[in-house]
C-alpha cells in the first residue's frame, strides 16, 4: 500500500525535493539515507562552499567583505550605514547566509538611554528584519515591555563604558532539526549573573521576546572582551562562564543551559582567556564547538574541539604564519576559526591588518575508536587573503565567519 | 460546408485512441487528451498504438483519474492556443481568465483524494510521463512536507530512519559546515 511507505521512485521523490523550499530541503537531509543521498546528488545546493566574510564594525558605517575561497579575491563588500554618526553596527552571527547585526550607541546621559537594535538580513536578496527590542533592565524589572525604559538599582552606564556591557550580549543560531532561527539575549548584570536570557525566535515571535529562565547552578557569564563571546554551533549556544573554568550551553531546541568543563589541559599550560595576542578563546571549528590557544612565545595554535562530551580531542600546534615586518602578533580569527578546508588567522599593525588562510584540510579525522583527532596540516604555508590599510586601526574589531551566499529567506518575512 | 464538417469529425474519429488499464478495462480518448502523456506521445509516433495501449502499470480506477485530467488540460490547451493566435480582444481575454480559474479550482478539486490514490496518481504521471501532473501531485506532497521535522516527516509517510546515530551527527554537521 502506498500510504504504509514512501515507495516512490527516485525521479519523483526528487522532484518533490526540488519543489521544497531551500530551508525544508536541507532539514529533510536527516530523514533517511535514500533522501539524504538524493538531495545530495540531484538537487542543486549539494554542497555549497563556504566563503570568508570579514566585518569590520565601525562607529558611523560598518563594512562586510565577502572573498572567495577558490581565488581569495574579493567578491563582495556590503557597506551598513548607521543610522546616527555615534551609532556602530557589529555583527551578532551569521547562519545559512543570513547576518544578524546590533546597532548600538552609547548612553549620553542620565535622560538618554542609548540605542539598540538587533536586525536579521540576507544580503543578496535584500530581506531585512528589524526585531524589537529586547526588554531593558528597568522593564525586566516591572515587566514592563515596549520602547526603552530607565535603568534600574542606580545603575547607568556611561558613554565610555563598552556598549556589549551596556546591553548584555547577543548570540544568533540556527536549530539544524527545529529548523528555527534564534536571537538570544544575555542581559547585562553587575554580579555577571545569568538567571534568565531572553529569547526571539525568527518568524514565531512576532512582537516580543520571550524569557527563558537559566536553572543552571552558578550560571554567569565572562567579561572577557574576546573570549566573552558567545559561540553558536550546531543548534547549542556556548558562553564562558565568570570565571573562566566553565562553558554555559543553552540547547536551541529545548531552551535548557547545561554547562561542561573547560578542558583541564587549556589551564594546564598556564593561559588565560585571551586578552590582546595571547591566550584562548571559544571559536567554531567545523561547526563543532572549539578553543584555539595561542602564545606569542609558541607561534602558533593549540586546538582542542568538543566532540561528544565530555570528551575534548585536542590537536597540536599548526605552524605560525610568514612573518612580516612590524607584525605586532598573529592571533586566530574568530569567532569562525575555520572555513571548508582552511584555517584563518590574523595580524594586525597600526591600521594595517591582514588575514591569512591555511590549508588545513578537516582538522578532524576519524582515527580509531577513540573519536574525533585533529590532523596536522602538511605544511603551513599561509596564504595572504586580505591585505587592508585605509588609515583606520580596524584590527581589534575584526571579526570572521564562514558564510555562504544564499537566497535564503527570512522566516514569516 | 456539410461535407467539410464531416471531414472533420471522421479525422477526430481516426484519432481516437484505446487505453488499456492493468485490470483490462478499456478507456477510449482523443489523440490530443493522450499525448498530454509524453509516454504515449512516442508511442504514437512509433505507430505501435493499434489494437490499443497497453499499460500494466495503471489500474482503471487511477486510469480514469488521469484521463479526467487530461480531457480537461487538453481542452485548456486548446483554448489556449485558439486565444494567442486569432483573437486579443478584451471580451476573450476574460473568457481566458475564467477557464483558468475554472482549471485551478479543477485541480484543487482533482487533488481531495486519500494518499494512497496521492501516491498512485503520482507514480501513473511520472510512468506516463505527464509533466503538469507530476508537478501538481508532488507539489501537493512538497507542501505536507514543508516546514516539518524529519521526524514528522517520518511518522507521516511511515519512513524508517536507517541512518545510525553517527551519520545522523555528521549529517547535522556538514549541513552546518556548508551553510555556516
Amino acid at each position: 500500500m502506498a500510504d504504509e511507505s514512501f515507495d516512490l521512485p527516485d525521479d519523483a521523490l526528487v522532484q518533490i525535493l526540488l519543489l521544497l523550499p531551500t530551508s525544508s530541503r536541507r532539514r529533510s537531509r536527516l530523514v533517511c539515507k535514500r533522501w539524504r543521498d538524493l538531495i545530495d546528488e540531484r538537487t542543486p545546493e549539494g554542497r555549497s562552499r563556504s566563503k570568508i566574510l570579514v566585518f569590520f564594525a565601525k562607529r558611523g558605517e560598518s563594512r562586510a567583505l565577502v572573498f572567495d575561497d577558490e581565488h581569495g579575491g574579493r567578491r563582495r563588500a556590503w557597506t551598513c550605514p548607521c543610522s546616527t554618526a555615534t551609532a556602530t553596527i557589529d555583527i551578532v552571527g551569521t547562519c545559512n547566509g543570513l547576518l544578524c547585526l546590533h546597532e548600538t550607541s552609547p548612553s549620553s546621559g542620565i535622560n538618554d538611554d542609548g540605542l539598540s537594535v538587533i536586525s536579521v538580513t540576507n544580503p543578496i536578496t535584500g530581506e531585512t528584519q528589524v526585531l524589537p527590542p529586547a526588554p531593558s533592565p528597568a522593564q525586566r524589572e516591572s515587566g514592563r515591555f515596549g520602547g526603552f525604559g530607565k535603568y534600574s538599582f542606580g545603575y547607568h552606564p556611561t558613554p565610555t563604558q563598552r556598549e556589549s556591557e551596556q546591553f548584555g550580549k547577543y548570540s544568533f543560531g540556527y536549530h539544524p532539526i527545529t529548523g528555527e532561527y534564534k536571537v538570544v539575549h544575555i542581559p547585562f548584570h553587575r554580579d555577571q549573573e545569568v538567571d534568565a536570557v531572553w529569547v526571539f525566535t525568527l518568524g514565531r515571535d512576532t512582537t516580543s521576546w520571550r524569557e527563558v529562565p537559566v536553572t543552571a547552578p552558578r550560571a554567569s557569564y565572562s567579561k572577557s572582551k574576546n573570549c566573552g563571546e558567545v559561540v553558536s554551533v550546531d543548534g547549542v549556544m556556548y558562553w564562558l562562564n565568570a570565571a573562566s573554568n566553565r562553558i554555559m550551553e543553552l540547547d536551541l531546541g529545548d531552551e535548557r543551559a547545561t554547562w561542561l568543563d573547560v578542558p583541564p589541559s587549556v589551564w594546564a599550560g598556564g593561559l588565560t582567556p585571551e586578552e590582546g595576542g595571547g591566550g584562548w578563546r571559544l571559536t567554531s571549528v567545523h561547526a563543532r564547538l572549539g578553543i584555539a590557544a595561542t602564545t606569542t612565545s609558541w607561534g602558533g595554535v593549540l586546538v582542542w574541539v568538543l566532540d561528544g562530551r565530555p570528551r575534548w580531542a585536542q590537536g597540536r600546534t599548526l605552524p605560525k604564519p610568514h612573518s612580516h615586518h612590524g607584525s605586532s602578533s598573529w592571533i586566530t580569527a574568530a569567532p569562525h576559526f575555520t572555513y571548508g578546508e582552511y584555517a584563518m588567522s590574523s595580524s594586525g599593525c597600526g591600521s594595517r591588518t591582514r588575514l591569512y588562510r591555511h590549508k588545513v584540510g578537516s582538522l578532524i579525522g576519524r582515527d580509531g575508536e577513540d573519536g574525533w583527532l585533529l590532523r596536522l596540516p602538511a605544511d603551513g604555508v599561509a596564504e595572504l587573503v586580505m591585505d587592508k590599510d585605509d588609515g583606520t586601526p580596524y584590527y581589534s574589531e575584526m571579526k570572521t565567519f564562514a558564510y555562504v551566499e544564499t537566497l535564503e529567506p527570512l522566516p514569516g518575512y | 460546408m456539410a461535407s467539410a464538417g464531416s471531414g472533420d469529425e471522421k479525422a477526430a474519429a481516426a484519432a481516437m485512441i484505446t487505453l488499456i488499464s492493468s485490470d483490462n478495462e478499456k478507456f477510449e480518448v482523443t489523440e490530443a487528451t493522450a499525448t498530454l502523456s509524453q509516454t504515449i506521445r512516442h508511442m504514437i509516433e512509433d505507430g505501435c498504438t493499434d489494437g490499443g495501449v497497453p499499460l500494466p502499470n495503471v489500474t482503471s480506477k487511477i486510469l480514469a483519474r488521469v484521463i479526467e485530467y487530461c480531457k480537461k488540460h487538453a481542452t485548456a490547451a486548446a483554448g489556449e492556443e485558439g486565444s494567442s493566435s486569432s483573437f486579443s480582444d478584451a471580451a476573450f481575454l476574460e473568457v481566458d481568465r475564467a477557464f483558468l480559474e475554472e482549471l485551478e479550482e479543477f485541480d484543487d478539486a482533482f487533488l481531495e483524494v486519500d494518499r494512497a490514490t496521492l501516491f498512485d496518481l503520482i507514480l501513473a504521471a511520472n510512468y506516463l510521463d505527464i509533466k503538469g501532473l507530476l508537478n501538481l501531485t508532488c507539489q501537493k506532497v512538497a507542501d505536507s512536507v514543508k516546514g516539518k521535522t524529519p521526524e514528522q516527516i517520518r511518522e507521516m509517510y511511515n519512513i524508517v530512519n536507517d541512518l545510525t546515530p553517527e551519520e545522523e551527527a555528521e549529517i547535522r554537521r556538514e549541513t552546518q559546515w556548508a551553510f555556516e
